[in-house]
């Protein structure tokens, strides 16, 4: 059932604001909008100003706790992924001890953070230096020695393409008073070690340059290649050692982070808060502002607002003036989950028809069919109960748990636990076979089980055509859900009732003949009911009885629910083969042990994923495809939105 | 007569050999497009991985759509071998070469539909994985569109699950 919505307009004092605006989000019992939409907005504006919300050092200070969250994230002790989370009283939310603590935990962790990224900079300095230092590791001078007074020592780089015996030959005739070494090289380089006369200097510069060589020089550092390796070593060490000793002090915040992410919480909540401020207009002393209110709680917020001084009035929405209320959907325990189904299509029209009541039903008895296994649902109906018990997880783990029980029902029916694995395990391992005879056997009786699922997508499109016509009917138009609708199903009833003729013999066939006729007639010459040519109307209308086709395929979509109904039994039997392929005995059944568990967790994870798509499908295409009005937008109150704490009232 | 004996024991060969190339194509062909699917969207899959580790869940979903066709086309090439006896450990049944060419017909549509169809659903999930990565709320749309692909492969899988039944029951 779709909530109505009542439009709430109100002007208070100013000094009130804080309060009120608190007390409505701590109900929950308002959605506010922007004045704009009011139509008295021009008057209301020449009065008063803009409203602001003065976030800025709110969503500062909240971006600040966000990172140091994030930071510690992994370096804090895990929650338990099913653990729900701790609960927070509203008006605890202020707590100035628990707000200093978060603080001071943020700061910390921002302190050793700085640290620890002065560390690692530190550290990829050191790291770069001794790897362009190791290429010279063998090179037993200081590397401060520039020379003697007549001689230089001097260092190049030279391609490792360059050919060193032609190198030589050259030096020897242009700078004779030089030695060369190499010290290493690798893929890319050659290390070269120079010592010369002074007077050679430049002619060997000249020579090298012609093979592509370039200096290398080591300002600033003092005694052997080797020796500097092993000083930044021992530096690398003491840097990594701090930067673990900085992450031990990470761990040990981290082992108690609940006060910062009670910090973001409420900071959050006050954001939520202060941002309706744009929506708000102010004079000196008042402010005014409008939202919708749900009927449910509108006894609570107007209760919030007599304790205060303010002039307030309600408004029922209007349709023709474009009035698009947002979407609150009230349905009872059992239906309430399916609500996760259809609004991931899209919810109803405030205006439209809630089709929860009946996708509840119809989803139940879908998902069930395609599982069709009674041994996977009892997993999915215990995983589920976990879930929604101990995690506290609401609409698609409840949708998965009834869909559970369905699939014990269908399983039942069909004679599947585990596929066949009852008639095997008790005729290898126990000499004694037993067959269970199924009420209903989807592969025996293959054909039964797909005219079922026909029949059963036939009913579920009537039911969708049904509440078109409801709906054409209760908006007044009358001649519309008669033609368009009532004819229709007529038509296609009468179509197969001569298809049963065919099977069952008369009287079905000439009622069902005569009965599409008449009604392929009426449809023919009132499906443009506006047009005043008749030829051209009777033509539209033949055209218009092409549509059968799109029933047709709309039915056949449902032998699906068949296949993958066939699909959960095949493979279980499939691995139940292979499980036994080395007979009896204690090997034999530890073997069978492992494929069973393996292939019936495969299994049950394609097939809770094909069934729940497969039966979301068969609603939204077929079945909202006849009558559905989409495109509601939901109802999000202004309320305390919160990632790490649960806030209640 | 003699003639006749070699033609008689060629077609008696080509029944069982009729049948095991059905069930080889029902498997291969299935699995090429299971493989080619699961591949493109790990690709795709990878690339929203690498800018947000948590959503590994969500687009391992996306994965491994595409692979639904491998599994059936794996069943109906598997059930085909135990119904024939060709497993390791059965006894082989008379195949005659009507019935191989029967089961080689009946192998045809979940090889087909599946080669086809699990390359198309890969590419579907890998574009899905941009609801993953920007709208990761929406997932299970992007789920329902990869499915879309799969109702095609489910039939295939139905109809030919339901002739190799039919023909060897």
């Amino acid at each position: 059932m779709i909530v109505k919505m009542e439009k709430l307009s109100a002007v208070a004092l100013l000094e009130d604001k804080e309060a009120i605006l608190s007390g409505l989000q701590r109900a929950q019992c308002i959605q506010m909008r922007p004045l704009e939409a009011l139509e008295s907005y021009e008057e209301i504006a020449a009065l008063t100003e803009a409203g602001r919300a003065d976030v800025y050092t709110l969503e500062q200070a909240a971006s600040r706790y966000a990172t140091a969250l994030s930071a510690i994230s992994a370096y804090a002790k895990k929650r338990s992924m099913f653990a729900p989370k701790p609960t927070v009283l509203f008006d605890q939310l202020e707590d100035e001890a628990m707000l200093a603590r978060g603080e001071e935990i943020c700061s910390t962790i921002e302190e050793i953070i700085a640290e620890i990224s002065k560390l690692r900079a530190a550290r990829s300095k050191d790291a770069f230096t001794r790897a362009s230092l190791q290429p010279w590791a063998d090179n037993d001078l200081p590397l401060e020695l520039e020379g003697t007074r007549s001689v230089s020592v001097e260092y190049y780089l030279l391609p490792a393409k360059a050919d060193m015996t032609q190198l030589e030959q050259l030096r020897q005739e242009q700078a004779p008073a030089c030695v060369l070494k190499v010290i290493s090289q690798d893929n890319e380089q050659q290390y070269l070690l120079a010592i010369c006369h002074n007077r050679d200097k430049g002619a060997l510069w000249d020579t090298l340059k012609g093979f592509g060589a370039s200096r290398m020089s080591f300002s600033g550092l003092k005694g052997t290649a080797l020796e500097n390796i092993r000083a930044l070593d021992a530096s690398i060490a003491k840097t990594d050692q701090a930067i673990a000793d900085c992450e031990a002090r990470l761990r040990k915040v981290g082992e108690d982070i609940f006060p910062l992410q009670y910090s973001y919480d409420a900071l959050t909540v006050k954001l939520q808060r202060e941002k309706t401020g744009q929506v708000l207009r102010n004079t000196q002393k008042a402010f005014c502002f409008t939202g919708w209110v749900p009927a449910t709680a509108r006894e609570q917020a107007l209760a919030i607002l007599e304790k205060y001084h303010c002039y307030y009035e309600l408004e029922e929405p209007v349709q023709e003036a474009g009035d698009e209320p947002p979407i609150l959907l009230k349905n009872s325990k059992l239906v309430t989950p399916y609500e996760a189904v259809t609004n991931m299509f899209s919810p109803p029209s405030y205006w439209g028809f809630d089709p929860n009541n009946f996708v509840a039903v119809t989803y139940f008895i879908f998902f069930g069919m395609m599982m069709g296994d009674a041994g996977f649902g009892l997993l999915l109906f215990l995983g589920g109960l976990f879930l929604t018990k101990k995690a506290g997880m609401k609409g698609v783990a409840e949708v998965i748990t009834m869909g559970g029980l369905s699939s014990m029902i269908w399983g039942i029916i069909f004679g599947s636990f585990f596929g066949d694995t009852i008639s095997v395990v008790s005729d290898v391992f126990f000499g004694h076979r037993i067959n269970i005879t199924p009420i209903l056997d989807p592969i025996g009786q293959a054909v039964v089980v797909m005219g079922l699922c026909l029949v059963l997508g036939l009913l579920h499109i009537f039911l969708g055509m049904g509440i078109k016509a409801y709906m054409l009917i209760k908006s007044g138009q009358i001649w519309t859900a008669l033609f368009d609708v009532i004819f229709w199903i007529l038509f296609i009833l009468g179509l197969l009732l001569m298809l049963a003729g065919s099977f069952f013999g008369e009287p079905l066939s000439t009622i069902g003949k005569w009965m599409s006729l008449v009604c392929a007639v009426v449809l023919i010459l009132t499906k443009d009911r506006e047009s005043k040519n008749p030829i051209k109307r009777i033509l539209k209308g033949i055209w218009g009885l092409y549509d059968i086709s799109s029933y047709l395929s709309d039915v056949l979509s449902y032998s699906r629910i068949l296949a993958l109904g066939l699909a959960t039994g095949v493979i279980a039997q499939v691995f139940n083969i292979i499980g036994t392929l080395f007979g009896g005995g204690i090997f034999g059944f530890l073997f069978f042990l492992v494929i069973f568990v393996i292939g019936s967790a495969l299994n049950l994870g394609i097939n809770t994923l094909g069934c729940y798509v497969h039966a979301a499908r068969l609603h939204y295409v077929e079945f909202f495809g006849k009558f559905y009005e989409s495109g509601g937008k939901l109802y999000t109150p202004l309320a305390a939105n919160t990632k790490y704490v649960k806030v209640t009232k | 007569m003699e003639t006749k004996a070699m033609v008689d024991t060629l077609f008696g060969m080509s029944g069982p050999f009729f049948a095991a190339l059905g069930a080889a194509l029902a498997v291969s062909l299935a699995g090429f497009g299971s493989a080619k699917g699961v591949g493109i969207a790990g690709e795709a899959a990878t690339g929203v991985v690498v800018e947000d580790p948590d959503k590994f869940g969500s687009t391992l979903i996306l994965t491994l759509l595409p692979g639904t066709q491998g599994i059936y086309g794996f069943l109906i090439g598997f059930l085909v071998l135990f119904f024939t006896g060709m497993m390791p450990g059965g006894t082989m049944i008379d195949i005659s070469l009507e019935m191989g060419l029967k089961i080689f017909a009946a192998c045809l549509p979940v090889g087909l539909v599946g080669f086809v169809s699990g390359v198309a659903q890969g590419r579907v999930s890998a574009a899905g994985m941009n609801i993953v990565a920007k709208r990761p709320d929406h997932i299970s749309k992007g789920m329902l569109y990869a499915a879309m692909v799969e109702t095609y492969a489910i039939f295939a899988f139905l109809a030919s699950l339901l002739m190799v039944l039919g023909i060897v029951m």
